[in-house]
């Protein structure tokens, strides 16, 4: 049958208003690595027959049933290959608790981190990455995946019991960019709403304290509530209620019985309009953000620097600690729970500081900050190496690398909990900027 | 279905070398899936996602790979290889509009970065001739006045360039149930669009 006009037009219609094809540049090397893996895993089964499969099924189930491969697990890297769908299922479970901070405009250099008991949660604007620790908190895997370029990474650690498993990393992963844009957003809106119902919480908790709140209009002045301070008064701060604008709360120790004490709130709004700072005096013990808050597209709400909801983890600095500094004046501030009080010394290659622990302590992880977070210059180190000792002759190394002006710390984790007697920090780079550090924090084994 | 049989009805394919090249694994046969099928496909999975590109492109993936993964499923008495890969790629947008309905709301700040708008800014000034528009806005009107299988059949017809035999395939109906179906398709289009005009 020949078309005639009307078929002529109609095809032309369908054929114009259908979407062009829009690829991402070397898109053709991507999908042709995906269609490669999965006819390879198709090849290999192949051969196999519905009654093949259902003996072997059988023959594993009873070995399984006899207890057989109890002895001889290994792990197996097949096992590790994930489908997107799978690493999104994956991804979008985020426990958060203990320490936190994330946010991260799209193109800013700093990444936010999130500590959680057994794993730890990266999230940069254009990617994530997670640490997984078992039970003694050694790390088992490490899971990278980046939105730029649409792949997920999955590293272990090295076995020396499986050749594939010998320098750790066992596969790179393409997946597509709207999956991994959908695990980001799906991170930071869970991220987001966890962190607001733990504000909740912390409110929820404050016995026999009135909690008022007020909805504004967008265009108008939105309001923070503080309430619950110790003496028992409450306060409101309001800020501008424009769309662009970040907001990260400040919390100071010493920490009162697991309570939060927040000292200043901070609204950022960009380059142009100056950054809104409230201070609390003294510390609030609880505080609890209006109903029309409203969480910004890059992950929005951002609990920053050494703020802490609980953290079961930390070790309480003690008495029979004793700091020592090659120079500069007294290191004790440095481990006196308070990070308004600092030490500082010159940033010189081979300066020392360092924690003597009168009897020997187990630590899983510390972190050393440096000034308070977003103060450009307040002296993070250059470069330094971060080490342990457990008789007072061999040190291990457990960091090494710079810190940043906008993210001044260091961050050593010592892959399990180690009987430790002393830990040094020692500089590698000279700089003009002196180093200062207002305080370091020490963690234990995990507690579950 | 014996060979001439399939003959009668059209059910060939010049994808033959293709499909035996993937069954043999051989990787030249994974580069030309993607080059001859990747562009073709990906439209039809980004028509089908309301212009959705980056998720199109990831169902692409999802679709070839599923291709080769189950190429050993492929029977060419049965299908031609391209109704096939069709079908699969219809089965995959079928699955992730499943999804989508299941899946709970996420507000709309935390799904659209900047990047993305700004994608779309770009993608959208590419599409704004005035025929282009005009054309999408009568077969708007026809998606009105059409079911969703009626459109699909003569988008598969008229774009794809599939025979009523492949759309069949593609669709899991016979090759006659098409044929009224493109009929009826093709009768009420005219009535809308004579309306319109």
């Amino acid at each position: 049958m020949m078309p005639d006009r009307f078929d002529q037009k109609l095809a032309h219609l369908l054929e114009a208003s259908e979407p062009e094809s829009e690829l991402w540049p070397g898109w053709e090397a991507r999908v042709t690595a995906a269609v490669s893996a999965a006819g390879l895993v198709g090849k290999e089964r192949k051969p196999m027959r519905r009654f093949a499969y259902a003996v072997a099924f059988l023959l594993v189930m009873g070995l399984a049933a006899a207890g057989v491969f109890t002895r001889f697990r290994q792990p197996d890297p097949k096992a590790l290959l994930i489908s997107a769908a799978e690493a999104m299922e994956t991804a979008k479970t985020v426990h958060v608790w203990g320490k936190a901070n994330v946010g991260g405009r799209p193109g800013d250099p700093d990444w936010g981190r999130l500590d959680a008991g057994h794993y730890e949660e990266w999230i940069s604007p254009d990617g994530a990455r997670t640490d997984k620790y078992d039970a003694e908190g050694k790390l088992t895997e490490s899971k990278v995946m980046s939105a730029a370029s649409g792949s997920i990474w999955i590293y272990t650690p090295p076995d020396p019991r499986l050749p594939a498993l010998a320098n750790g990393l066992v596969m790179k992963y393409p997946v597509g960019l709207a999956a991994m844009r959908k695990v980001i957003a799906r991170q930071n809106e869970e991220f987001t709403q966890s962190q607001r119902s733990l504000l909740m919480k912390e409110v929820a908790q404050e016995k026999g304290t009135q909690v008022t709140s007020r909805r504004e209009t967008r265009d108008g002045r939105a309001v923070i509530v503080v309430v619950a301070y110790p003496d028992g008064r409450s306060n409101e701060f309001t800020f501008d209620a424009v769309a662009e604008r970040r907001i990260s709360f400040r919390g100071y120790g010493p920490e009162s019985a697991g309570k939060p004490l927040v000292s200043q709130f901070q609204v950022e709004y960009g380059m142009s309009i100056p950054t809104q700072k409230f201070d609390f005096t003294p510390p609030a013990r609880a505080l609890r953000l209006t109903d029309d808050f409203e969480v910004s597209d890059d992950g929005g709400l951002r609990l920053e620097g050494p703020y802490s909801f609980s953290d079961p983890w930390r070790l309480q600095p003690s008495a029979a600690w004793q700091a020592s500094a090659s120079s500069g004046g007294a290191a004790g501030a440095a481990i006196d729970g308070d990070p308004k009080t600092f030490w500082q010394g010159p940033q010189t290659p081979g300066a020392r500081f360092q924690i003597s622990f009168g009897t020997p302590a187990r630590v899983s992880k510390m972190m050393v900050l440096s000034g308070s977070f977003g103060q450009a210059g307040a002296g993070w180190p250059r470069g330094a190496t971060i080490s342990y000792t457990s008789d007072g002759v061999a040190w291990h190394e457990v960091y090494t690398g710079p810190a940043s002006e906008n993210f001044p710390l260091l961050y050593g984790h010592f892959n399990g909990a180690k009987t430790v007697t002393a830990i040094r920090i020692t500089l590698t780079t000279l700089s003009d900027a002196p180093w200062r550090i207002s305080e370091i924090e020490l963690y234990g084994p995990p507690k579950k | 279905m014996d060979r001439r049989q399939a003959a009668q009805v059209g059910v060939t394919d010049s994808a033959d070398g293709l499909a035996a090249g993937l069954r043999r694994c051989d990787p030249q046969a994974h580069t030309e899936l993607c080059t001859r099928y990747g562009r073709r496909v990906h439209r039809y999975l980004a028509g089908r996602l309301r212009g959705d590109a980056d998720l199109a492109e990831d169902l692409l993936v999802q679709t070839l790979a599923e291709t080769a993964r189950n190429i050993s499923h492929f029977n060419p008495r049965r299908a031609t290889f391209t109704a096939w890969l069709f079908g699969i790629a219809r089965r995959q947008v079928q699955l992730e509009l499943r999804r989508q309905s299941r899946r709970k709301s996420v507000p709309l700040s935390a799904q659209v970065s900047l990047d993305a708008a700004a994608e779309v800014a770009t993608g959208d000034m590419a599409a704004t001739s005035a025929e282009r528009m005009e054309a999408q806005r009568q077969v708007a009107l026809l998606r009105d006045w059409l079911s969703s299988t009626e459109m699909e059949a003569l988008v598969l017809q008229h774009v794809y360039q599939l025979s009523i035999t492949e759309i069949g395939q593609v669709m899991g109906r016979s090759g006659r149930a098409i044929e009224s179906l493109l009929h009826r398709a093709r009768t009420k289009a005219r009535e809308r669009l004579v309306h319109d005009a």
